[in-house]
C-alpha cells in the first residue's frame, strides 16, 4: 500500500483554528472528531505505558499494566471513593493521575485539545529566558473511520466502541498477549472523574503492538481523512494562548478542581507556571 | 451476536439449510417448553489478529464450527420465516393453543410465553485459536458421530486440495448446469472425482477411501501439478458448461459425470456437438431398456418415433428435429452396448466400471461421428452448431 504522510494543516489564529474545523467536520465519518494536544511536533501517539525507559518488550509491558492495576488497587483505598466495578475503569481513573496506561487520551472538545498544546509546550532557556523550543500539535482523529479501519478484519461497520461492545473484550486488561489484537481502537470511557468530565475525556485503547497511530495510520494506508494535524509555529504559541483564556477557556475549565483554579491565578497574575 | 456478523459458510461446513422447516420449528418448540439444547460453536475473530485471510476469508466476526442447523433455525424463526408446528403442545399449558403462530404472533399474543424464547440460556462455546487446522479438527471431532457423508467431512481436511474442490464446485458448470441434489456435498464429491481423474490422467477408483487417501497426500506434496490439474478441469467444464443447458435433464445423476468429462476431454473439438450426442445416446439407452423389458415379457416392440421418451418431451431445443433423430435413435439402439454402458455405470467410483461405461460412449460417439455427421450415413445428418 502507498505509504502517504498525513496532512498537516498550520494554524496561527483562533479564527484558523475554527474555521479548518469546521471545514473537516462534514468530512468526518458521523459529523464527529477527537482532538489531542501535544506539546511537541516530536511527539509521536503513543501511551505512557509504551514510554517505559527500559522495558520496550510488548508482552512485557502489558504485564506491567497488570501489575501497576494490582498496585493501585492495593494502595488507593485511602484516597479513592469510588468503587471499581470493572478493570477498565481504575484504567480510564488512573489516566488522569498520569499513571501509566495502554490508554491514550483525547478530547471531544477541540479547544480543551488547544489548551493543552499550548500549555504544555516544550520551553527551553536562552540567556536567562524562558522562550518555546518547539512546534506544537493538534491531532486530529476520526475515531469511526479508525476503528472501521482497524478491526476491517471484522467487517466492523459500527462507531466508536463502548464497554458492552464485544469488541473490546479482546482489548481488556490483562487479556493474554496471543488473544490481543494488534492496532489501537477508539472507546468512550466511563465519566469517573471530574476531571474527565470538564475534558470530554475519550480513549484510544492500545493492543499488542507498539506502534504509534500515525505510524499505523500510515502504514495501513488508511483513509487520509482518519487522522490528521495542526501546527501551530513557536511563534503564534503565546497570542493563541492568550485568545484562548480570553474566550475563558482556562486552567480550572479544564481541571475543575483546587489546584486547576491555583495555575489560573498564577497564569493571571504573570507568575510562570 | 448479530446474524450478519457470522459467516454461515466457511469452508469446512457443510451445505447450509439441510433441516426442514418441521425440524427447524420443533427446535423452536423445544426452546419454548424449556428443554435443553446442544452446544453451539463459534470461531471467535473478535480476538487475535485474524488477518490470515485463510482462516477468516468472510473477515466476520464469528464463523459457526458446530450447530449451523441450530442456528439457522434460531435465526429463521426471530426473523418470523417459520411458524410453530401445528401439533406443537405448550407443555405448561396445554389448553393454549400455540400451533401455527410465527414470533412477532407470540410476542403479541403471547408475551409471556415468547419469554421463553427470548430468555433461554443459549450455551455457545467461543473457541479462539488462529491455526485453521485446529478449528478443522474440532469440527471433525465434533462429527464424528454423526453421519456426515464423506465429502463432508474430506472437505474440512487440510491442505490445498480442499480449496481447489472447493473452487471447482463453484464452476458455472455446478451452479448452473447440473440437476443432481447437492444437499449433502455431492457437488463438491464430484469435483473431487473430476480432480482426482485429471490429476491422475485416467480412470482410477473413486471411492471414498480413494478420495480421502488422495486429499492427505495431497497435503504432504502441496505439490504444484494439483493447480494444473485444477485449472486443466476448469477449462474442460467450461467446455461443458457452454454444451449443456441450465439445469440439464442429462446431468439428473452425479454417476455419469467423470463419463462425461472424459468425453469432453477426449473430444474438445467436438464439444459443441457433444451434448446432442449424449441426448441421443441417453435415449438410445432408455428405448433399449423399454425393448429389453418388453422382450423379458415375450413382446418385441420398437415403437418410434418414441413420443413417449421424457427426455425428448422437455428437450425444446430438439423438439424440431424429432424425426431426423428418432431415425438416428434407432440405429443408435443396434449398435452400442448399452449394457456394458450399464453395468459399468452401476458402480461410478470403479476404475474398471468407469473404463468400460466410458468405452461404450465412445464407441457409440464414433458411431454418431461416422454415421450423421461427417456424413457416411443414409440419414440426414443432424446439423452441425
Amino acid at each position: 500500500m502507498a505509504k502517504k504522510a498525513l496532512a498537516k494543516h498550520k494554524i496561527e489564529t483562533l479564527k484558523d483554528f475554527t474555521e479548518k474545523i469546521e471545514e473537516l467536520l462534514p468530512l468526518s465519518e458521523d459529523r464527529i472528531l477527537w482532538y489531542r494536544g501535544s506539546g511537541s511536533t516530536d511527539y509521536t501517539l503513543a501511551p505512557s505505558l509504551h514510554r517505559h525507559p527500559s522495558i520496550t518488550n510488548n508482552e512485557e509491558l502489558l504485564e506491567l499494566e497488570g501489575k501497576i492495576i494490582d498496585r493501585f488497587n492495593q494502595r488507593s483505598v485511602p484516597y479513592v471513593s469510588t468503587n471499581f466495578i470493572k478493570e477498565w475503569e481504575i484504567l480510564f481513573y488512573i489516566q488522569h493521575f498520569g499513571i501509566p496506561s495502554r490508554l491514550l487520551d483525547w478530547t471531544e472538545n477541540p479547544f480543551v485539545a488547544l489548551y493543552f498544546a499550548l500549555t504544555s509546550a516544550v520551553t527551553k532557556r536562552v540567556k536567562g529566558e524562558t522562550v518555546y523550543a518547539t512546534d506544537v500539535n493538534v491531532w486530529v482523529l476520526d475515531p469511526v473511520l479508525w476503528n472501521r479501519a482497524v478491526l476491517s478484519d471484522n467487517t466492523y461497520t459500527g462507531g466508536i466502541l463502548s464497554l458492552e461492545s464485544k469488541h473490546l473484550t479482546a482489548y481488556e486488561p490483562r487479556t493474554s498477549f496471543e488473544l490481543m489484537k494488534n492496532d489501537p481502537v477508539c472507546m468512550f470511557g466511563t465519566y469517573n472523574s471530574a476531571r474527565i468530565v470538564a475534558q470530554r475525556g475519550v480513549f484510544s485503547v492500545f493492543g499488542k503492538n507498539r506502534k504509534p497511530m500515525e505510524t499505523v495510520a500510515i502504514e495501513g494506508g488508511f483513509n487520509p481523512n482518519t487522522l490528521q494535524c495542526f501546527y501551530i509555529e513557536i511563534k503564534d504559541i503565546e497570542p493563541l494562548l492568550t485568545s484562548l483564556i480570553s474566550i475563558g477557556i482556562t486552567d480550572s475549565v479544564i481541571f475543575p478542581d483546587l489546584s486547576g483554579l491555583a495555575t489560573e491565578l498564577k497564569r493571571f497574575f504573570k507568575f510562570r507556571v | 451476536m448479530e446474524k450478519d456478523q457470522i459467516d454461515f459458510e466457511p469452508l469446512y461446513q457443510r451445505k447450509g439449510q439441510l433441516w426442514s422447516d418441521r425440524d427447524k420449528a420443533f427446535l423452536i418448540d423445544s426452546v419454548i417448553n424449556k428443554f435443553d439444547i446442544p452446544k453451539i460453536y463459534v470461531a471467535d475473530f473478535t480476538f487475535g489478529n485474524s488477518n490470515g485471510l485463510d482462516l477468516n476469508p468472510s473477515r466476520k466476526s464469528y464463523a459457526i464450527i458446530d450447530g449451523k442447523q441450530r442456528l439457522e433455525a434460531l435465526f429463521d424463526f426471530i426473523d418470523n420465516k417459520i411458524a410453530l408446528n401445528n401439533d406443537f403442545v405448550y407443555m405448561d399449558d396445554p389448553t393454549v393453543e400455540l400451533g401455527g403462530l410465527t414470533y412477532k404472533d407470540l410476542k403479541v399474543k403471547f408475551p409471556r410465553i415468547a419469554n421463553n424464547f427470548d430468555n433461554f440460556p443459549l450455551n455457545v462455546m467461543s473457541v479462539i485459536t488462529d491455526q485453521e487446522g485446529m478449528i478443522n479438527e474440532l469440527f471433525v471431532r465434533l462429527n464424528k458421530s454423526k453421519p456426515l457423508t464423506g465429502s463432508e467431512l474430506r472437505n474440512a481436511m487440510e491442505g490445498l486440495v480442499p480449496k481447489l474442490i472447493q473452487d471447482i464446485s463453484n464452476h458455472y458448470f455446478f451452479k448452473k448446469n447440473i440437476k443432481f441434489n447437492i444437499a449433502r456435498a455431492q457437488d463438491l464429491n464430484t469435483a473431487a472425482k473430476l480432480l482426482l481423474i485429471e490429476f491422475r490422467g485416467k480412470f482410477v477408483n473413486i471411492k471414498k477411501i480413494d478420495l480421502d487417501r488422495f486429499v492427505s497426500e495431497a497435503k504432504e506434496a502441496e505439490s504444484s501439478n494439483f493447480d494444473s490439474a485444477e485449472k486443466r478441469v476448469n477449462s474442460i467444464l467450461a467446455l461443458m458448461h457452454e454444451a449443456f443447458e441450465e439445469k440439464d435433464l442429462l446431468l439428473k445423476t452425479s454417476g455419469v459425470i467423470p463419463v462425461y468429462y472424459w468425453l469432453f476431454k477426449n473430444h474438445q473439438n467436438d464439444y459443441k456437438i457433444l451434448r446432442e450426442f449424449i441426448f441421443l445416446f441417453e435415449s438410445a439407452r432408455l428405448e433399449f431398456i423399454k425393448i429389453q423389458k418388453s422382450q423379458s415379457k415375450g413382446l418385441f416392440l420398437i415403437d418410434l418415433p418414441s413420443e413417449n421418451l421424457e427426455i425428448i418431451k422437455n428437450d425444446t431445443r430438439l423438439i424440431d428435429k424429432k424425426d431426423s433423430i428418432s431415425r438416428q435413435l434407432l440405429y443408435m439402439v443396434r449398435v452400442v452396448n448399452y449394457e456394458q454402458y450399464q453395468n459399468g455405470l452401476r458402480n461410478p467410483n470403479d476404475q474398471s466400471g468407469l473404463v468400460s461405461a466410458y468405452t461404450a460412449i465412445e464407441k457409440g460417439f464414433a458411431f454418431y461421428i461416422d454415421q450423421f455427421v461427417r456424413g457416411s450415413s443414409t440419414s440426414k445428418p443432424a446439423k452441425k452448431k
